[in-house]
């Protein structure tokens, strides 16, 4: 990080305290007049309960086969609606070969488009180039020219962004402005806001999920929604942000936009195998796309005031040209497959299976589903340890299964131990406790015995130096050697003599 | 009487040339054929300079990922794709000189050197924005791909430009396909994804996908 970026980050990390929120994403429908709209999943009515959609393959589609797998595995990230945060994985991390675009990455993208969410930045619709299409999405304005200020921060796309009359088509989370976290129980119309007045703190613009504003929100792994446009060859993003899941779960609060009415649906993606038609169809037909599109129609529900639209045709398309590779690994099943290093039947990371199933530093996996623990002794804090200090004898501060020992005090990577002083307890370098830190009373600041005491148990008990003790007839010969020999400092006569 | 006679038959005649004059003009202003007889092009005589050029990438992409097909005059193709494509690298082919010239007069059709591009796609967008406040289906493609075709050519006879001149044009359209699904019967649009699957079909002849450059 730059000096002149850690300056601002500090200098802005105050208003950043209370300045993240949570944006909510965006529909396909919304536009400059309207931007409001929301798109409804194919079959929407109006009606609550649940709303399936089924999905399919084209079975005359090249690579029909090879597609079955990500699309099952789609199916189960759409309806799990997790959020997660780091879902960017990219070189050794995953399994997707150098210069190879990940068909389920892009797959998923695109059915996010055709069950209605929009791109969440301004993407290539906008007409605009590099970095600039990284802003969160809106329309460009009375202005008709997208204003593009970064803000304080100095990164695009964060909620102190300058965007003048950019009509935001954002639904963020009132109370944050994270896009990277799904804080709120309930996403609807109370919790989120499209309306720029309802931001919290000093925020000026929805936030949204981008990778190079992760360190803004304190997301320390790499980040980005899947609804963001601007992939990479080779990288791996198969899994949902809380910006992708609070749209899915916004829309799914119905017409009236409020949780626990009767007009709420959930969402549930059904996979049909292959098949000639079904609500949301697969296909690589290169008439149709040079890479990957999703072509979506659309109606409103209800009379023209309405502000909902439902889908009612749905086709995603890819391109055979591409060195695709299509995934044969379903991370979270608990079984091993392909690749994955372990599979402990979940995808959260920091129980020592990551969220593409390898395993993680300092943890040891084994088994189906696997079954991870913490390897004690490699110099890393995992898991349920406190410490590690490359070994596992006890009695120097980490014990053998890396836990702090009773009175001591472990830090760093790998661990150092030393005793605490003012414990009463004497460990490591200390040679005294006496259950405090003041010297003067034997055992000093830093738990050393002091010079001439002595200190003894736990906690130390000090004793100060002792007189020797002596005969009384020894003492009385001292104290006349002494009257003696002062007589003879005294006298003339010998002081002339000396002189 | 005899005056009267020839009258006649002068009348005859010119009623005859006149009619002759008038099924010619129409037949040449009704079918582009008729036009080859006058170029309405020449190729230019530097054969370093591409006369046609087709660049395309996909929009999903952060980074560089457009694949090129540049056709020379002497009838020399060079097709370029990018790393994560099938048959990535550079490619190189020969076609006829006939091949070239309606290659681009393909291109001339569909507005290459004419077309105002960003305000056509402008009004088509427009169109169907006004469709959509009506409450019709709607429809969109998301993630489209950009295509930009290239024009260079010399004595180029405009229809709107009564001295012929040389054209060096760009023309960048993004969502080419969508804007044929928002508007199906722009003669324009058509010509223009009709172009473009024509060059497409040309590389995927000459430089198969799963050939080695």
């Amino acid at each position: 990080m730059s000096q002149l970026r850690l300056t601002l980050l500090l200098e802005a990390g105050a208003l950043m305290l209370f300045a993240v929120s949570a944006t909510g994403g965006v529909f396909v429908s919304a536009t400059e007049s309207d931007p409001a709209r929301i798109l409804h999943p194919t079959g929407y009515t109006g009606s609550g309960g649940t709303l399936t959609v089924d999905i399919c393959i084209d079975s005359a589609s090249p690579n029909a086969a090879a597609m079955e797998l990500s699309v099952q595995n789609i199916v189960a990230t759409v309806n799990a609606r997790e959020a997660h945060i780091g879902n960017l994985w990219s070189g050794t991390t995953n399994n997707v070969p150098a210069s190879s675009p990940d068909f389920e990455s892009v797959a998923l993208h695109e059915v996010g488009h055709c069950i209605g969410l929009a791109h969440s930045n301004l993407a290539s619709e906008s007409g605009l180039s590099g970095g600039d299409r990284d802003f969160a999405k809106s329309a460009d304005g009375a202005d008709n020219t997208y204003d593009l200020g970064r803000g304080l921060d100095n990164h695009r796309a964060t909620g102190d962004d300058l965007r003048d009359d950019d009509t935001s088509y954002h639904y963020f989370d009132q109370s944050t402005n994270d896009p990277y976290r799904l804080t709120a129980s309930v996403v609807d119309s109370t919790t989120y806001s499209r309306n720029l007045a309802n931001l919290p703190g000093i925020d000026t613009y929805p936030a949204s999920a981008d990778r190079y504003n992760n360190s803004d929100y304190s997301v320390l792994q790499s980040t980005e929604a899947v609804m963001n446009q601007g992939t990479f060859f080779d990288e791996e993003q198969r899994l949902m942000t809380a910006d992708d899941v609070s749209a899915i779960r916004y829309a799914m609060s119905g017409l009236d936009e409020i949780e626990g009415t009767s007009d709420d649906y959930t969402l549930q993606l059904n996979y049909v195998g292959l098949a000639s038609s079904c609500d949301l169809k697969l296909d690589f037909d290169n008439a149709q796309t040079g890479f990957a599109v999703c072509s979506v129609s659309w109606q409103r529900i209800g009379n023209p005031t309405s502000k909902h639209d439902r889908i009612t045709s749905a086709n995603v398309y890819f391109n055979t040209g591409y060195s695709w590779f299509f995934n044969d690994e379903t991370c979270g099943n608990g079984t091993l497959e392909g690749t994955e290093q372990c599979d402990d039947g979940g995808v959260s990371g920091g129980d020592g299976c990551d969220q593409t199933c390898n395993v993680e530093s300092g943890w040891l996996c084994s088994g189906e589903p696997s079954s991870c623990g913490e390897v004690c002794g490699d110099g890393l804090i995992v898991g349920a340890e406190t410490c590690d200090d490359s070994g596992t004898t006890s009695g120097d501060g980490c014990d053998a299964f890396c836990a702090v020992e009773s009175g001591w005090l472990c830090s760093g990577e790998p661990s150092s131990c030393d005793g605490i002083c003012g414990d009463g307890l004497i460990r490591g370098s200390e040679t005294c406790d006496d259950a405090g830190t003041t010297s003067g009373d034997g055992c000093d600041s830093v738990c050393q015995i002091e010079l001439t005491w002595t200190c003894v148990g736990e906690p130390s008990v000090c004793t100060p130096p002792v007189v020797p003790a002596v005969s009384v007839s020894l003492r009385w010969f001292l104290i006349l050697a002494l009257v003696g020999l002062a007589a003879m400092t005294l006298s003339p006569s010998v002081r002339r003599r000396s002189a | 009487m005899r005056l009267r006679i020839r009258h006649k038959r002068l009348l005859g005649f010119l009623s005859l040339q006149v009619g002759a004059a008038l099924v010619a003009g129409t037949l040449l202003s009704a079918a582009p054929a008729f036009a080859q007889e006058s170029p309405r092009f020449k190729l230019p005589t530097d054969s370093s300079v591409p006369v046609l050029v087709m660049r395309q990438w996909p929009t999903e992409f952060a980074e560089s990922a457009a694949q090129e097909l540049r056709i020379f005059a002497d009838g020399r193709c060079t097709l370029k794709r990018p790393p994560m494509m099938r048959g990535a690298g550079d490619h190189v082919w020969t076609i006829s000189q006939a091949e070239v010239k309606r290659l681009v007069a393909q291109g001339l059709d569909a507005g290459l050197a004419d077309l105002d591009a960003r305000k056509h796609r402008a009004q088509i967008r427009t169109r169907a924005a006004a469709s959509a406040a009506d409450g019709g289906v709607q429809s969109l493609r998301l993630d489209d791909d950009t295509v930009e075709f290239e024009i260079a050519i010399d004595d180029y006879r405009s229809p709107r430009e009564n001295s012929p001149g040389n054209v060096r044009r760009k023309i960048e359209w993004r969502g080419l396909r969508s804007d044929r699904q928002r508007a199906p019967t722009d003669g324009s649009v058509r010509l223009l994804n009709e172009l473009r699957d024509e060059l497409d079909a040309l590389g995927r002849v000459h430089a198969p996908v799963d050939a080695q450059p």
